[in-house]
Order: C-alpha cells, then sequence, then structure tokens
C-alpha cells in the first residue's frame, strides 16, 4: 500500500513531458529476401503507406528489407507481415537485428521505468 | 472492498493538488484606445526551427520518419539493438527520447531527459556522456545524418530549417565520434 503512494506520487509528481502526451507506437523491421521481383518495392512501399495504422516506411531494396513505425493499438507486427506476404505473394519474415559492437543505452531497465510512469500518471 | 475503496479515496486526494498547478504563461493585453482585455499565450520559440516546423507535431512526425530510416540502416541499427524488438516498452522509450533530443535540438523547450542527462547539462554535454565507451565512428555519424537528412526531406522541411537543423547536428559530431 506504503509502496503504491510512494509509486503512485513519483509517477505524478512532474506534469507529463510533450513525449509522454505522444500516441505511443513502435516499429518493426522485415525481410523482403523472398521478393524476386524489383519492381515490387516500390508497390508494397505505396501499399504500406496507404494503410491505416502506419505512419512510416522505409524501403530499402538493396538489402532487401522494409521497416514499418505504427501504431501498435490499430494495426500489429503480424498483420503488416501477413499483409506483406499476401501482397508480394512471397513468404515475408520479421528481421532481427544483431548488436555490432557497444549499443545505445536508450531503453532497456529505462524501457520498463517508463512504463510504469505512464501507467500510473494521471496528468494527462 | 473497503480497501479498494481507501486506495480511491487516497488516490484522488494525492492527483487533485496536480490538477490545481496550471504551468501556461499568459499575458494580459489591453487594446489601445478601448477597454478590452485579451490574454495572449506567449511563445518563446518563435523564429525556431521547432516553432517553423510545426512545433511538436512537425517534430513528432520528422522522428516517425527518421526511426523508419535508423532501423532499416544496416551501418548503425545494430547500436540501437536494445530498443529493437524486445519490448514495446523498450521501444516507446528509444521513439520518446530521439523526440525530446529533436524538439531540445531545433530550440523548442529543452526537454531531454534520455541517456547522458544530468540537470543543468547541454545537450552537448549529456551526448559526449551518453557515447562514451562507444567508439562511434565517422562512417557510422554520417550514417545517421544521412538519415536525417532523408526525414527532413520527407517531411519537406524549408531549405533554411534542414541546413540549420543539420548544423546543430554536425555541431555535435565531437561529441560524439570517437569518444
Amino acid at each position: 500500500m506504503v509502496l503504491f503512494f510512494v509509486l503512485f506520487i513519483w509517477a505524478n509528481w512532474n506534469a507529463p513531458t510533450p513525449a509522454d502526451k505522444l500516441k505511443p507506437k513502435i516499429f518493426a523491421l522485415y525481410n523482403l529476401e523472398n521478393v524476386k521481383n524489383p519492381d515490387a518495392f516500390s508497390q508494397l512501399d505505396t501499399r504500406l503507406k496507404q494503410t491505416s495504422g502506419i505512419l512510416a516506411t522505409c524501403m530499402k531494396p538493396a538489402d532487401k528489407i522494409v521497416s514499418v513505425v505504427f501504431y501498435p493499438d490499430v494495426i500489429n507486427t503480424t498483420d503488416i507481415m501477413n499483409k506483406l506476404s499476401q501482397w508480394s505473394n512471397a513468404p515475408v519474415s520479421i528481421k532481427t537485428i544483431v548488436a555490432t559492437g557497444p549499443t545505445c543505452p536508450v531503453a532497456g531497465i529505462m524501457g520498463d521505468i517508463s512504463a510504469i510512469k505512464r501507467l500510473l500518471c494521471v496528468r494527462n | 472492498m473497503k480497501k479498494a475503496k481507501l486506495i480511491l479515496i487516497g488516490s484522488a486526494l494525492l492527483v487533485l493538488p496536480f490538477f490545481l498547478v496550471n504551468c501556461t504563461k499568459t499575458n494580459t493585453v489591453t487594446e489601445p484606445g478601448t477597454n478590452t482585455t485579451t490574454t495572449v499565450t506567449a511563445n518563446p520559440y518563435a523564429g525556431s526551427i521547432f516553432s517553423n516546423e510545426g512545433s511538436f507535431a512537425g517534430i513528432d512526425s520528422l522522428n516517425t520518419h527518421f526511426v523508419a530510416n535508423v532501423v532499416a540502416d544496416n551501418n548503425i541499427n545494430g547500436i540501437f539493438v536494445a530498443a529493437f524488438a524486445s519490448s514495446t516498452n523498450n521501444e516507446y522509450n528509444f521513439i520518446s527520447s530521439l523526440y525530446n533530443f529533436f524538439v531540445t535540438a531545433t530550440g523548442g523547450p529543452n526537454i531531454y531527459d534520455g541517456p547522458g542527462y544530468q540537470p543543468g547539462n547541454s545537450l552537448s554535454t549529456s551526448m559526449k556522456t551518453v557515447h562514451h565507451g562507444m567508439n562511434i565512428t565517422q562512417s557510422q555519424f554520417n550514417s545517421l545524418a544521412g538519415d536525417l537528412a532523408n526525414a527532413i526531406h520527407t517531411c519537406k522541411w524549408s531549405k533554411a530549417d534542414s541546413v540549420g537543423l543539420m548544423g546543430a547536428a554536425a555541431g555535435l559530431a565531437p561529441d560524439v565520434i570517437g569518444q
């Protein structure tokens, strides 16, 4: 009980930042290795951009990947993957990124702390 | 049940003071020759890139396109692997930190509080602190700058503001490269 009150006061002590007021958005990276037709990439990009909930895309035909930033409450990672597969008539998968050295310290534990704060903050 | 009610009432009492605080700065102006008084909200960011390019909404759009470009950039996306795919909380946090960074870097409110931040720090000091030990190369920095330039192009910013933000980013290069 005491812990709850302490967390509650902490979460509401400062007014939410402009970033806290943003509608949450996330991103995903897709592997388009099985898409053989070079013309298909621009068509896929156009169709993605017209899809509800998708905010930005970055198509890289040379690397055969596409990144998508989207609202998770409108569309999810699997739906986008299925749409890409359907439109390209080829299997599409989520691409995992591998660390190449020291990584940016943003996220990790900070992401979880921010999530607790967002949940308990009522000052929006 | 009683406990739940107590928590609810306690919470309501705790929250009340937060709602009573009004942080908006306003000026009262009386129009010359009349008795009409109007309240004007001052814009302390007028003339900044932040203000010219649509304030918070404009920066949000730039940031969204920038994130898409960085995620698809094989030269640098490995650096941000902690934010990728492991948890949506991490992804929110990654996007929010970049957003706060751009708001501050474009002359908007100084709200960057991401990694490397200490109260009273400049953005330059924060960048130096956060990139310590990462050995970022010139090539990696150039890739990031390219992703930013493409995002600016997508958002159709004016030439002056594009040059302004790219210049501000270039100014941070010594704080990021080779730390």
